[in-house]
Formats: C-alpha cells, structure tokens, sequence
C-alpha cells in the first residue's frame, strides 16, 4: 500500500461534464456524472511514480460496504460487490461512461434486435486461472444467470419480464447468441450486468461464494473479508490495452463515511467515495469532487392497497405538495444529493425534465386544500399515517414527518434499519402508509420502475408492493420495451408523466456518491468507478 | 460442603443464564422486523429472487423447526453460515476476535494503570488536604466517566489521526492501529475506578489496622503497598465482570469509528444486514464470555472473602 505523509492540501481542476436531456448517446454521457476532477496533494502525481494522464500503477481505494458473495449472480449489488466484480469478472459488452457508447468486452462485434443478440466472441479467452474459456462455456454462465432457480438479481433487468428463449454457442466459430421471449429494448445494456462466471465456478457455486472465478482483467490474490483485499492485473486477452489500468489495487472496506474521509484526507487512501456530510468537510478542505449519480431518484411511495388513506389521490396530493424537495435533501444526504422533480433522474435514458412540472410543487396552501377535499383536517376526521424510515435518510423521515404534522396529519414513524424497512414495505404483516424509496438501480433504464410500479408483472413481494392501480402506466410500459427509436422514449416518459400525474410517486432527492482521488481523475457511477478511466493529474 | 453447594448455585445459576441468552437472542432476532432474504436478494431483486433466497436460508421453515436446527447446532459447536458471506459464524468469530481482544487487554491494561494509581493519588491527596486536587480530580474523572465513549473516539480521531497523524485512521494488525481504540475504550471505565479506588481507599486509611500500622511508624511504601493497596483492591475484583462487560460493550461502538475488523463491527453490520446467524453468534459468544467472567469473579470472591460465599449461595 502506498501511503503518503502530509496532510493532503488539494487544488481544484477540471471542467465538469454536463448533464444534459437528450437521447441516446448523450444521456448515457450524462450518466458516468462525467465529472472530470482531481483532487493532488502537494507531492502531486509524482508520487504514482508514472507520467501525467497515465493510470497509477498503484492504488488504493476504499469501498463503502465489504462484497456480500463473489457469486456475482447472487449478491445484493451493493458498492462493494459491484466494484470487486468490475475487477474480477468480465462481460460480454461494456459502457464507455465518458461517452455513454457500448464498447467492447468479451465480445468483439454483436448485432442487436429487439429480442435477440448476436456476439462474435474475442479469440483465445481464459480464466484468470488460465483454464480456456470457450463461447459453449460463456453460454453456461449466461444461462445460469437466466435460470428463474438461481434467484439473481439481474436476470429480469437483463433480459427482461419473459425470459430467455434460446441460447446458442459456437466454439469453433467463437460465436453466442441470445434470443428472449418478450421484445426487450435495453437487452445490450442488460448484457454489461451479466458478469460471467468461468467453469470451476459453476462447478461448485458453493465454494462461488468465498473463492471468485472470473476472467476479469484482476486476480484477487489477498482477501480479509470485511477489512481490505488485495487484486493483481493479469495479461487477460479481453483487455485491449492492460496500461489502462493500474498493476494493482489494494480494495479496503470501511463502512464510516467519517472514516473513509479521514482516510483521504491524511493520504492513507487514493481513492474513496463519501456520501454525507463528510463530503462538506473534503470540499472545504479543497477538494473537488467527482459525482457519482444515482439512476432514478429517491422517491415517496403509497401504500394503495383498498382501505388506506393513500388509496385517496386527494391524500397523495396533499402530501405531495407538503414536502419541498430540497428540504428533504438537505435533511437526508446533507445536500449532497440533489432535489429532483422527476423519477428519472438526467443521466436516465428517456429523462424528461418537462414532467418534473407534473409533480405537485411545494405548496401549503395547496396542502391544506387537498386534505380537506379528501375529508380530514378542520371539520373533517384527523389523518393518522405510518412513516417507514431507514437510518441511511439520516433526518430525512423526521422531515417529512414534520411537515405532515404541520397539515395537521398524526404521523407515526418507524424507523429502523433498511433491512426492517424493506420487510415492512414488501411484507403483509405490519401496516404503513409512506416511505421514501431508494428506487436507485444499475440499470441507465427506465425499466426497472415497472417491477414497482406496474401490474402487469403481478403484485407482491417487490412486485407493485404499494398496490398501485395505473392502468395507462400498465399500458405504456407493456408496449414501451418492445419499441425502438424515438417511439421508445415517448413511451417510457409518457409513463413517467402518468405516474406524477396521478401522484403514485413523489421525487424527492437524486442520491449522489461524492468520489475523491487524491491527483486523479475518473469515471464514476453511483456504486462503481470505471477502473480503465483511473488517470493521474499531475495535480 | 459449603464451597460444593456454593459452587453447584453458581453453575446452576450460570446454566440459567446462559439458556435465557441463547433464547433470547434466538427471539429477538427472528422477531424483529425485517427481511434478511429481501437484502440478500437485493432491494432491486424479483419475487422469484428473493423465495429462493429465503429457501438457500432456510428461513422458509417455521421458527420452532428453526431454533430447535439451531440449539441442535450450537451441541455440535456450529453457529450457522453467514447469510451475506456463506461463511461460517465460527470462521467469521475467528477471523474477528483477534482485533476485540487486542483492544479489550490493551483496554484493560490502560484501566489498570491509570485508574488505579490516579484513585490511589486521590485518595492520598484528599487526605492530606490538597484541597485542588480533589476538585480537579472529582470533576475530570466525573466528566470522563459520562462522556460516551463514541464521541471519546471521534475526537481521539480527530486530533491524533487527522490533525497530527501520529496514529493510523483505521484498519488493525499494527499495535499502533489499537492505541487510539483503546484509550476510546479506556477512558471511561478508568475514570470510574480511579473514583472507586480513591473512596475505597479512603475508608480502608480510616480502618483500625492501618492506624496501627501507622502508629509503627511504617515507612510510606510499606503502609501503602503491603496494608492499604490489597485491601482497596478487593473492591476492584468485585467489578471485574462490569469492567469487562464495559469494555466489550465498548469495542462495539470504537470498532465503528476506527473501522476495526472486529467483532463490533461485525455486528453492527450483521444487524444492518439482518445477518441473523452472525448477530446470534456473537451476541451468545460476548453474552457467555461476559457470564463467564462474572461467575469467575464470584469464585474468587469466595476464596479472597468466604463471607460472600455465605452471602451469595
């Protein structure tokens, strides 16, 4: 581990790139948050011992949570886990966060349709064991992946609500394909989730777990769960250029926000990522931060089942126009989020600002008038509400809970861990009224709002948990995964439009990873930085 | 006779304790609200997800088929698999216990040579009227003895890691990694014995053996090591199970702080995760050790002073 004595004093840089509503290509520009910024300490880059715009041979980062399992189809994607994966396993295809364009991973070349993928394999892939890895093998992982049985987290995301129909390799000709049942118009970007796992690992899934087996551009060759693990690059054939990358990466896992900043600031640590209030103290200190954007934003939700008061759209409203957005984010990340209007955040693709106008704006008066419309409040009965929070929102539940009290409104807030929250919110057992829910996921896609909002897919579990009853988002999200071009779009903001319409959901806060790399710049997503894009400064 | 019945009361005793802990625990766990299979799966994760993961958990068995798999495991010395990592608890515990007990001797090492002497000089200060010290001594040790031991931590944090650099921010394996941690741990509990040696031994200077002592005109060292020292320090023997109770209590919350791979940490993640079988282990592995440690303390109690053991059985 490199450590560097002094206490980091750091300039600012960097332009910053935009974040603008568009399709396409630059939606996806506006989803790395492609940020370019450096944070140096008076040693400056010459302490990576490499030329400026180089990547550093060395570094160590600190992730937010240790990696759950290194079965990379069962785990709860978290930060930990999903940067540990970019490391260890490869995928078919990957995302150039810079430019939002598909590039090159496994797979030299494919060719797209609404419902099947074609891939020409890259020549000669091995594991990083060194065991080859044909095309017949890379169908097995996928297949795996694919398998209702296994219980992962992406099979739906990527290859959508029907499933797979068909795989077919071929080793001789290194080819794959990949045919689903239902049109699926973000099956190659489903496709860059889908880590593949070598044979030892689908041999034993078991052992999967605790021993990685992956054909990733690193080797893990240290592990301490829960503390720090330590990965070697290796000459994998995947990678087009290996000096993209640093030689080696020490991963340390600290869970305190505090504790990764301090690490930063004293140079014990070149890379880490606050999400708090700590973020403050790093820019007071003269640090810039490089944001890593959430997609889709914290939204409150409604529990609509028959006999709740949110069952009433007069209740969602009045509710809706209670709560300021940027009050929340203040009371939940500290201001390091952002207050948003709409679900789907900018670096979305099918972002649409102009349905942020759909939302209910803050507004008391309007409150007060929406309360009374659904019978409560002077004259009328008093509205009782339960409040589910989770310790991550920090004060945001007690905010909410205030401004609910000023309309009058008893609230009763249950806060506890996410796990608690999240059994309460898909559970049957205990009752609740609102949540604000981390609706944040991996995918750059309208898509996974469906299995939340729609019910088209069925109902409970994660599966429309608040019960909602939106026939005209029903219907634009079953017709918009099979369209393409500009219908696509049209389709899954029309959607968007219908759920702020009929208040079904209220955006109140875009969650934001602040990254800082001490004389570095880089690409970073909301749980992941893109390893290839590691620079030194100079700075 | 009497040492067979009282020893045959505490194990009695220490075999209730320690089944109302593993029921407990066991209890309190699955009772409280959450789903460890919706985390597991994932907050992003499908129906289909989440039932085979509660399946590869066993959770879908009712809770009494559960426990009964569990007291069944804890004869055969198996604590479970870790849902977040597929380990198993006992590897888990092994993996993390070493850096609890480094901090926790560190700790008690720091309790014993500053809260001892510091109540020591209290007490001999007072007596001699040194009327500022006392007051200085009454209000530092009171102050240390309530402030939280978290906030001990991020001001120890603060100064000695951030601002000077003298010790690492976080991390263990180096001595110098679990000074910080330590003396977060140890301030507290050793502000309580200084201000119980220092009253303590104010009484046993009032005592009629130690006025004749003085009467013989015994040197300073030799009152007070040989006739004063081992009577105050009984006293100390009775807090034992306390102190450590103290200790391990804390190392729970500085494990946080200074991002310790230690069993607090593991357990305040278990808890965030819903990681039942870890949150179990190591509740039961730090319930039975503190147990263990409070029925030790009554045995020798009982040989130093068999008027306890009257007392107690």
């Amino acid at each position: 581990m490199k450590l560097r004595s002094g206490k980091a004093t750091r300039s600012t840089h960097h332009a910053a790139g935009g974040v603008r509503r568009v399709l396409g290509a630059t939606a996806a520009v506006a989803l790395a948050g492609s940020v370019l910024a450096a944070c140096g300490d008076g040693g400056g880059a010459g302490d990576y011992g490499v030329a400026v715009g180089e990547a550093p041979p060395e570094l160590t980062m600190v992730v937010r949570n240790d990696v759950d399992t290194f079965d990379p189809m069962l785990t709860a994607a978290e930060n930990g886990a999903t940067q540990m994966y970019e490391a260890i396993y490869d995928t078919l295809v990957r995302r150039d966060l810079s430019t939002g364009e598909y590039t090159s991973g496994m797979a030299d070349s494919w060719d797209v349709s609404i419902d099947r993928i074609d891939f020409q394999l890259k020549a000669d892939l091995t594991c990083s064991d060194g065991t080859p890895l044909q095309p017949s093998d890379i169908a097995a992982s996928i297949e795996r992946l694919a398998d209702p049985d296994t219980g992962s987290v992406y099979t739906g995301r990527v290859f959508g609500a029907g499933g797979v129909s068909e795989i077919v390799a071929d080793d001789e000709a290194d080819t794959l394909s990949v045919e689903v049942n239902d049109p699926h118009s973000d099956l190659l970007d489903g496709m860059r989730s889908a880590f593949i796992v070598c044979p030892a690992g689908l041999a034993d899934t078991e052992a999967l777990a605790t021993e990685p087996q992956g054909s990733g551009p690193y080797r893990l060759v240290e592990s301490n769960r829960g503390t720090s693990y330590t990965l070697e690059r290796w000459d994998s054939p995947a990678v087009e250029d290996l000096t993209d990358l640093p030689e080696r990466i020490t991963m340390r896992v600290v869970t305190a926000d505090a504790t990764r900043a301090n690490l930063f600031e004293t140079g014990q640590a070149d890379l880490v990522s606050v999400v708090g209030r700590d973020a403050r103290r790093l820019e007071e200190s003269g640090g810039t931060p490089i944001r890593g954007e959430a997609a889709q934003s914290d939204a409150l939700v409604f529990n609509q089942r028959p006999g709740f008061a949110a069952e009433d759209e007069n209740v969602r409203r009045a509710i809706a126009h209670a709560l300021d957005s940027e009050a929340y984010t203040n009371a939940a990340s500290f201001g390091v989020g952002e207050p948003i209007d709409t679900a789907y955040t900018p670096n979305l693709d099918c972002y649409d600002a102009d349905n942020g106008a759909l939302k209910p704006q803050f507004d008391m008066d309007a409150a007060r008038a929406a309360l009374e419309d659904a019978g409560y409040g002077p004259g009328g009965e008093t509205l009782r509400l339960r409040l589910v929070g989770y310790d991550n929102q920090n004060s945001g539940p007690d905010y909410v809970a205030d401004t609910l009290r000023q309309l009058g409104i008893e609230v009763e807030v249950r806060n506890g861990t996410l796990a608690q929250a999240a059994g309460i919110i898909y559970g049957e057992s205990e009752p609740w009224d609102i949540f604000v829910f981390p609706l944040i996921s991996a995918a750059p896609n309208p898509y996974p709002l469906v299995t939340k909002m729609s019910s088209n897919l069925g109902e409970g579990g994660s599966y429309n948990f608040g019960r909602v009853r939106n026939d005209e988002y029903d219907d634009l999200t079953s017709r918009a995964p099979g369209a393409t071009g500009d219908e696509r779009c049209e389709l899954w903001s029309a959607a968007e439009a219908s759920l702020l319409e009929r208040v079904d959901l209220v955006p109140l806060m875009w969650s934001i990873a602040s990254y800082y790399g001490d004389g570095l710049e880089f690409e970073a997503e909301y749980r992941t930085v893109d390893l290839r894009s590691i620079r030194t400064t100079g700075e | 006779m009497k040492w067979r019945m009282f020893l045959r009361a505490r194990l009695a005793r220490l075999a209730y304790v320690l089944t109302a802990i593993t029921v407990l625990t066991f209890l309190m766990v699955h009772l409280a609200p959450g789903d460890p299979a919706r985390l597991v799966a994932g907050m992003d994760a499908d129906d289909n997800a989440v039932e085979v993961a509660r399946q590869n958990l066993g959770l879908d068995r009712s809770l009494p088929a559960q426990f009964v798999s569990y007291v069944g495991g804890l004869f055969r010395g198996d604590l479970g698999t870790s849902f977040a990592t597929r380990q198993p608890v006992t590897a888990e515990i092994a993996q993390k216990i070493g850096p609890t007990m480094e901090l926790a001797l560190i700790g008690m090492v720091l309790i014993l040579l500053v809260g001892i002497p510091l109540g020591l000089l209290g007490a001999v200060s007072t007596r001699k009227g040194g009327r500022t010290f006392e007051v200085l001594f009454s209000s530092g040790t009171g102050a240390m003895a309530a402030i939280p031991q978290y906030l001990v931590a991020t001001f120890l944090a603060f100064l000695f890691a951030v601002t000077w650099q003298i010790f690492p921010v976080a991390g263990a394996g180096a001595i110098s990694a679990a000074i910080l941690p330590a003396v977060a741990i140890a301030v507290r509990p050793a502000a309580a014995i200084a201000r119980l040696v220092r009253v303590r031994t104010l009484e046993v200077l009032e005592t009629p053996y130690v006025r004749t002592a003085r009467s013989k005109r015994l040197p300073a060292w030799k009152l007070y090591g040989w006739h004063v020292f081992p009577n105050a320090i009984t006293t100390m023997l009775a807090m034992g199970g306390v102190l450590f109770a103290s200790l391990i209590g804390g190392a729970v919350i500085v494990e946080q702080v200074f991002a310790r791979p230690g069993l607090g940490t593991a357990l305040v993640n278990g808890v965030l995760l819903g990681d039942y079988p870890v949150v179990q282990g190591i509740v039961l592995l730090l319930g039975f050790s503190v147990v263990l440690v409070n029925a030790l303390v009554d045995i020798l109690l009982g040989v130093v002073d068999p008027r306890t053991m009257e007392a107690g059985r």
